[in-house]
This record gives structure tokens, C-alpha cells and sequence, in this order.
């Protein structure tokens, strides 16, 4: 019994016939699922002006994920809600049932909502906009790895279009970790067997991080060279928000 | 017995659509808008639920229809509809087989091995499609007939009357939840006539659009 002195605690270690080791993800020649080198992201399409009722709204495509965006306000508080100096952000992460695989199951996602709050938070100018929310609701539309990131990419270009006042443009870009690899930009299926994953949110004028989440097991060397790996990607990545961004103002103008 | 299940039909709306929805609570719309698809596809028989049956009395296809609002402006139900005619006519049911268990197992033409069961279906087949609903929605206001109204002229005008027909051109059914104005038999004729032409246009629309989508 563990509570008896002097007893050894009951311990597994599994013989070697027993362990069974994960399938690998990776063929010989070390290629991805989809093909792709390990430091190679997927091809990314955004559009602004999805939504006609909204004050802002975002359509992002990174490989086969699809996400929509839509930001409604500044808008006045709930009732509820105590007097503020400073605006408020409200976010939610909603999925399609048909986003997944299994249908209905990316509900599981339930801490999306804060995780993007806190990556956007940092970069809104709230004093903008006393005493008034700005929603911001995400939907995916199917999910095929590294969603959330891609969720935060399209909500920032979603409130760039709506006008809200930013320090800049948030990217965000995640990498896991396999082994000894890197890879960055998973796919569902690489999602699913990593040893650990690393998701960085940034601002990439300024050089500013707004979010960073890492789980699993990594070393001190491999954290620098995945973060560096996803601030290079995270600034390949606002290029094409402003270019998309540009082409928006652009067509209106005409 | 059973022999094939009828298809679940969901309409969602949320919280990106529309300004007046609100995370966590459903929008007023959308249960109405999922009652009124169900009767509208059930009662135009237009797909034979014989279909989705497998193995009589013991396997079926269960179909989950699910239909997402990603921008509320006005004539929803029409939309609504029409997506669910397109996704049902883009359909395709996987070939199947039954094991020795009696338990369903789908049949992959990746794997090289000979199949150890007879397929159930042979091959991918899609859903037989006849006289397809189209709906078309018009506000009534005074002796104006407005038709496919946006989401703001609906919140203006409170009287909407919506037609559906088939592409036959026969009358499948015809909503009008209340409101102000009293429809009158020669309003109701002309609302049909307006649908009878948007049937034909859409009726095209869909053919080119699933011509397209077709290798």
C-alpha cells in the first residue's frame, strides 16, 4: 500500500515487446503529409468584406482550413456589465458541425474564445473606444489542422476592416514538434501525433509577441529555433494580410 | 422495421450573420426556418427515402442535413433551400459492404486486396433528384408586391408571403405568418407567377452549377 512506510510504490515500465512505437508520420524521404518540406507553410488566401451586416468581416484560407470572421461595433455594453475607461473585447470560437471529420466534433475546442481574446487584446487600442464592446465571432467552416491561428489571423484582418484601432496586424503561426523535427504549419493528422506543439501570436512591425503557447516536451534550443521559425513565417504571413488588405481599399476606390 | 431514416435537417445562425445574434442564446429565425425546410423537402417527395436504405429492416444512410447562415440579409428560408437542394444534389453515397458480423463496412478501392465481402452498393451512387422545390419570398405592402426583400426591408415590412413550387410548377406550399395586410387572392396568383419565373432561373442555375462541379 502507498501509505505504508517502507513499501516501494507500485511502478510500470513497459517491457520492450510491449511498446509499441507511434507509426511515423514522415516517409523516408522527409516529406509531409500533404508533401511539403518540414519548414514549408501551406498556401494562404484571405478576402475582407465577407459579411454585409457586419462592421468588419474576414474569409481566410490556409490550405483546407476555412475560416470566417465577422466584428460587430463598437457597440454598447451589456447592461450588466460595470462602467469602463477603456473599450471591451468579446470574442467566440464557434464550429461548423461539419468542420470535422466526425461531425460535431470541434466543439471540443471550448478554449479558443479566451485564447483568441488573448492574442488579440494586446494589440487593439481599447482607450479607442470607451464604455463600448467590439464582438468579434469566428467560425470555421473545416478545420484541417492549425486552426487557431488561423482563427487569430482572419480576426485581426477582420477588425483592420471593420476600422478598429490597432498597433498592428496580428499573425499567428504554430509548429510541432516530432522527434528531433520541426514542422511548422501542422495538418490535422501531424496535430494529432505531435510530441509537442508551439504557437506563436505577434505583431510583426513592431517585433512584439502577443501570445506564445507551448505544450509537450521541448529544449531550450528547440524553443528558440521553433519561435524563430514561426516569427519568420508570422512576417512572410502580414505581408499577404496587407497585400489582401490593400487590394480591399483599392477596389473600393475604383 | 426499419428501412431508411429520414434526414435531420438543421438551420444554423450564428453569431457572425447578423448583428441580433448573440452567442449562447439561438436565433429567433432559426428553428422556424429548420421546421419550414423539413415540411417543404418532405412534403415535395422529391427524393424516394428508399434510397438511403441498405439492407432492409436492418441498415440505413442517416442524413444530417446541416445548413449555416454566414450573412443574414433578408429571404432566408429561399436560400436555405436552395443550399439544401444543391448539397443534396451533390450527394454521393459511399459503396458499402457487409461483413460477417452483420456489421456495415466501407468498401475502399485504395487497397489492392481482394474484397472478402460482397458489396452491398456496388459502386458511388448519387441521390435520384425529382421535382425540386424552389421557393421565392415577396413582402406585401399596400398594392406593391416586393419580392425577394433584403434584411432590411423585412424588418420595415411586416407582411411576407412565400411560394413554394416544383419544377413542374405545381404548388408545394404557402407561408404567410400573419402581419398587417390581408393577402388577397389576385396577390397570392401574382406572387406565384413571380415564383414560377425564379424557378426557371434557378432551375438553370442549379443544372450549370452542378455541370461544373461534375470530373
Amino acid at each position: 500500500m502507498a501509505g505504508k512506510g517502507g513499501s516501494t510504490p507500485a511502478t510500470y515500465s513497459p517491457s520492450p515487446t510491449t511498446d509499441k512505437k507511434k507509426p511515423s508520420l514522415f516517409n523516408e524521404d522527409l516529406a509531409r503529409p500533404d508533401g511539403r518540406s518540414f519548414h514549408q507553410c501551406r498556401p494562404a488566401f484571405f478576402r475582407t468584406g465577407a459579411v454585409n451586416a457586419a462592421s468588419g468581416s474576414a474569409y481566410a484560407e490556409v490550405g483546407n482550413t476555412k475560416v470566417i470572421v465577422s466584428v460587430f461595433g463598437p457597440r454598447e455594453s451589456k447592461k450588466a456589465m460595470m462602467y469602463s475607461d477603456i473599450g471591451r473585447l468579446n470574442c467566440n470560437v464557434s464550429f461548423t458541425t461539419f468542420a470535422t471529420p466526425i461531425r460535431g466534433q470541434g466543439s471540443d475546442h471550448k478554449e479558443y474564445s479566451s485564447m483568441l481574446h488573448k492574442a488579440l487584446e494586446g494589440a487593439i487600442i481599447l482607450e479607442t473606444f470607451p464604455k463600448t464592446t467590439v464582438d468579434v465571432f469566428a467560425l470555421v467552416l473545416e478545420s484541417s489542422g492549425s486552426d487557431l491561428p488561423v482563427v487569430i489571423s482572419c480576426a485581426s484582418l477582420a477588425l483592420a476592416d471593420a476600422g478598429i484601432m490597432m498597433y498592428d496586424l496580428v499573425a499567428s503561426v504554430s509548429v510541432s514538434c516530432f522527434n528531433k523535427n520541426l514542422v511548422i504549419d501542422p495538418v490535422l493528422e501531424e496535430e494529432n501525433g505531435q510530441d509537442g506543439s508551439l504557437m506563436i501570436t505577434c505583431m510583426p512591425s513592431r517585433y512584439e509577441i502577443t501570445q506564445l503557447t507551448v505544450t509537450g516536451e521541448w529544449s531550450t534550443p528547440k524553443i528558440n529555433e521553433g519561435m524563430q521559425l514561426c516569427l519568420d513565417a508570422c512576417a512572410k504571413l502580414a505581408k499577404i494580410m496587407r497585400s489582401c488588405l490593400k487590394e480591399a481599399v483599392s477596389d473600393s476606390q475604383e | 422495421m426499419l428501412i431508411f431514416v429520414i434526414s435531420a435537417i438543421d438551420f444554423h445562425m450564428p453569431p457572425i450573420c447578423s448583428p441580433i445574434v448573440r452567442p449562447g442564446r439561438p436565433a429567433e429565425a432559426s428553428p422556424m426556418v429548420s421546421k419550414q425546410l423539413s415540411n417543404t423537402i418532405s412534403s415535395s417527395r422529391m427524393t424516394d427515402l428508399k434510397e438511403l436504405s441498405l439492407v432492409s429492416g436492418k441498415a440505413a444512410w442517416m442524413a444530417y442535413l446541416d445548413i449555416y447562415c454566414l450573412d443574414a440579409d433578408g429571404a432566408l428560408f429561399d436560400a436555405a433551400l436552395l443550399s439544401a437542394i444543391a448539397a443534396l444534389s451533390h450527394l454521393q453515397i459511399p459503396s458499402i459492404a457487409m461483413n460477417d458480423d452483420g456489421k456495415i463496412v466501407l468498401v475502399s478501392d485504395e487497397d489492392g486486396q481482394k474484397r472478402a465481402q460482397e458489396p452491398v452498393n456496388k459502386e458511388k451512387r448519387k441521390l435520384t433528384l425529382r421535382s425540386i422545390p424552389f421557393s421565392l419570398t415577396c413582402i406585401l405592402h399596400k398594392n406593391y408586391i416586393l419580392a425577394d426583400p433584403t434584411a432590411e426591408e423585412e424588418s420595415i415590412m411586416e407582411t411576407h408571403v412565400t411560394v413554394v413550387l416544383d419544377t413542374s410548377g405545381q404548388l408545394i406550399s404557402l407561408y404567410k405568418p400573419g402581419g398587417p395586410v390581408l393577402a388577397y387572392t389576385s396577390a397570392i396568383q401574382d406572387c406565384a407567377a413571380l415564383t414560377r419565373q425564379r424557378v426557371k432561373e434557378l432551375n438553370n442555375f442549379l443544372d450549370k452549377a452542378n455541370s461544373a462541379m461534375e470530373v
